[in-house]
């Protein structure tokens, strides 16, 4: 069980003469749940865009269950910054979109959309037009449309970054409930200090562009989690650490 | 919704109301001599009288004007697609569809006519060049506005590029060729009219002609009225093929 899932080696990215991407190693467990922090436009979704073959590197290898993978697309569960839910389609159509890309039978792919929506609490909204959510469900039914497509290995780029920190903090508690069923790896951009500390068992923290990876920090706090253990003072170093390295490092330039 | 709609034009029925009262009034004390402009109640006596004859050429209109309308849609969405497909092609065909545009169609109907003769044929070339036109750009720019994330989204489930555009862009285009579509439809019954009234066996536009010769000013509102009608009709077939294909989409 203690297999990489993903394992990044190396990797630099360059848009003409923008250097973007500079020497990332970075690496995920079966089943963990691995952040990325970083400041903004540093390169973070590049990154996934990279991973999940919709871009390709300048440099550097990628490896996916130990072997070494060339053309990615269709190999992970990709929910990109702006998880655009298809506005013509219902939340039943928008979630079975990645099983009507793999061509699946519509009849399973109802049943297994049906199943997830009932688990996950959005059963009544299955006939609802996206325009018709709120931002929160919106961002559910890309999620669930995400793990439907691949649920053992997601990339979810600031899934909340655009809530209120109510709706936010309620997705985060249901993204972690998704996780325990789905036992998925999850590799997690945020811009969100606490946010990094309440979800993920390591966070990697980037620079400003080109971006590396300055520090691996690890997160030993118990699960199930709860909203009160980032008061705790394991917690809270580990939040002061983040600061500290996020901040310094940028401001000196 | 039925009455929400009713309500919504209650103004206009009332002003155009106002407006044939005043008209019949003005015409009924002789302020407009009545061979000049005739009376709604003369118009619609016109009407009631050579009704037989109008259909017969209303059919023939209709029927030119949707052909033409029904090419127009496969050829605009065509030429819109191939657009869409690579910015070479696009800056090559784009100048000479907006260049076809400003051929004056008054020189071109007496050339079809000679071309083409007397029959269907270049009647419906009139109303596909009046028609195609607002599809083709139309859709062409609801193709550029689709969501890149979407199209990002899909890549990454390593989607086809047909399985990308039958999930996306198509449909995400589909108010947009709409809104051509609307325009066409209005354009279509004027266009096989304007290609009849420069030679034709029938159809409104020959007949309006004749009439016109003929000083039947009546016919001749008669006629105009009719094809107001038409137009309109083939708007409200759009507007509900519209609601119809697109029940996600509020304007
Ligand atoms: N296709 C592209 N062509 C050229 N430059 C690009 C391209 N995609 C991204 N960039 C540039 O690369 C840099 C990193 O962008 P990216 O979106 O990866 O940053 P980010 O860390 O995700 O930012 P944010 O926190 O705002 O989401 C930016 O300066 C951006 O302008
Ligand atoms: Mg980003």
């Amino acid at each position: 069980m203690n297999s990489l899932k993903l394992s990044v080696q190396n990797l630099s990215k360059s848009f003409a003469d923008l250097k973007v991407l500079d020497n990332i190693n970075l690496s995920i467990k079966n089943g963990e749940f691995v952040s990325i922090i970083g400041p903004s436009g540093c390169g973070k979704s590049t990154l996934f865009n990279i991973i999940s073959g919709v871009e390709i590197q300048s440099k550097g290898e990628i490896f996916i269950d130990g072997v070494e993978c060339k053309k990615r697309k269709g190999e992970t569960g990709y929910m990109p910054q702006n998880p655009s839910l298809l506005p013509w389609a219902t939340v039943e159509e928008n979630i079975t979109l990645g099983l009507q890309i793999k061509k699946q039978p519509v009849k399973i792919a109802k049943k297994r959309a049906e199943d997830l929506l009932k688990e996950f609490g959005l059963f009544e909204f299955a006939k609802n037009y996206p325009a018709t959510l709120s931002g929160g469900m919106k961002q559910r039914v890309a999620l669930l449309r995400t793990i439907l497509f691949h649920d053992d290995f997601l990339l979810l780029d600031e899934p909340f970054g655009a809530l209120d920190a109510l709706t936010r903090t309620t997705l985060q508690i249901w993204l972690m409930r998704v996780w325990r069923k789905t036992k998925s790896s999850i590799l997690f951009i945020t811009h969100d200090i606490s946010e990094a500390v309440l979800l993920s068992d390591r966070i990697y923290v980037m620079t400003q562009r080109p971006a590396t990876i300055i520090k691996e920090v690890k997160v030993f706090l118990p699960r199930p989690r709860k909203l009160e253990n980032l008061t705790r003072p394991n917690a809270v170093k580990i939040e002061s650490q983040l600061i500290e390295l996020l901040f310094n490092k940028n401001e000196i330039e | 919704m039925k009455l929400n709609s009713i309500k919504n034009y209650f103004p206009s029925i009332i002003l155009s109301a106002v407006i044939l009262f005043v008209w019949q009034g003005i015409i009924q004390f002789g302020l407009i001599n009545k061979y000049i402009l005739p009376a709604p109640s003369a118009v619609f006596l016109a009407f009631v009288q050579n009704l037989y004859v109008i259909i017969i050429h209303t059919i023939q209109t209709l029927k030119e004007a949707m052909i033409g309308l029904f090419i127009s849609v496969i050829f605009g969405v065509l030429v819109a697609i191939i657009l869409d497909r690579a910015s070479l092609v696009r800056k090559t065909i784009y100048p000479i569809l907006v260049t076809s545009q400003t051929i004056p169609l008054i020189a071109l109907a007496p050339l079809l006519l000679i071309w083409f003769g007397f029959g269907d044929l270049p009647k419906i070339i009139i109303v596909v060049l009046f028609c195609f036109f607002p599809i083709a750009v139309s859709t062409s720019s609801g193709f550029a506005k689709t969501d890149q994330n979407l199209i990002k989204l899909l890549k990454s489930m390593n989607a086809t590029d047909i399985q990308i555009f039958s999930k996306v862009k198509f449909p995400g285009a589909l108010p947009q060729f709409f809104a051509g579509l609307k325009i066409a439809a209005t354009y279509s019954i004027t266009g096989a009219i304007f290609g009849e009234y420069v030679g034709a066996y029938q159809g409104l536009g020959i007949y309006l002609q004749q009439m016109a010769h003929a000083y039947a000013i009546d016919v001749v509102f008669a006629v105009i009225f009719v094809s107001a009608i038409l137009s309109i009709a083939l708007f409200c077939l759009v507007l509900f093929l519209e609601k119809f294909f697109t029940p996600w989409y509020q304007e």
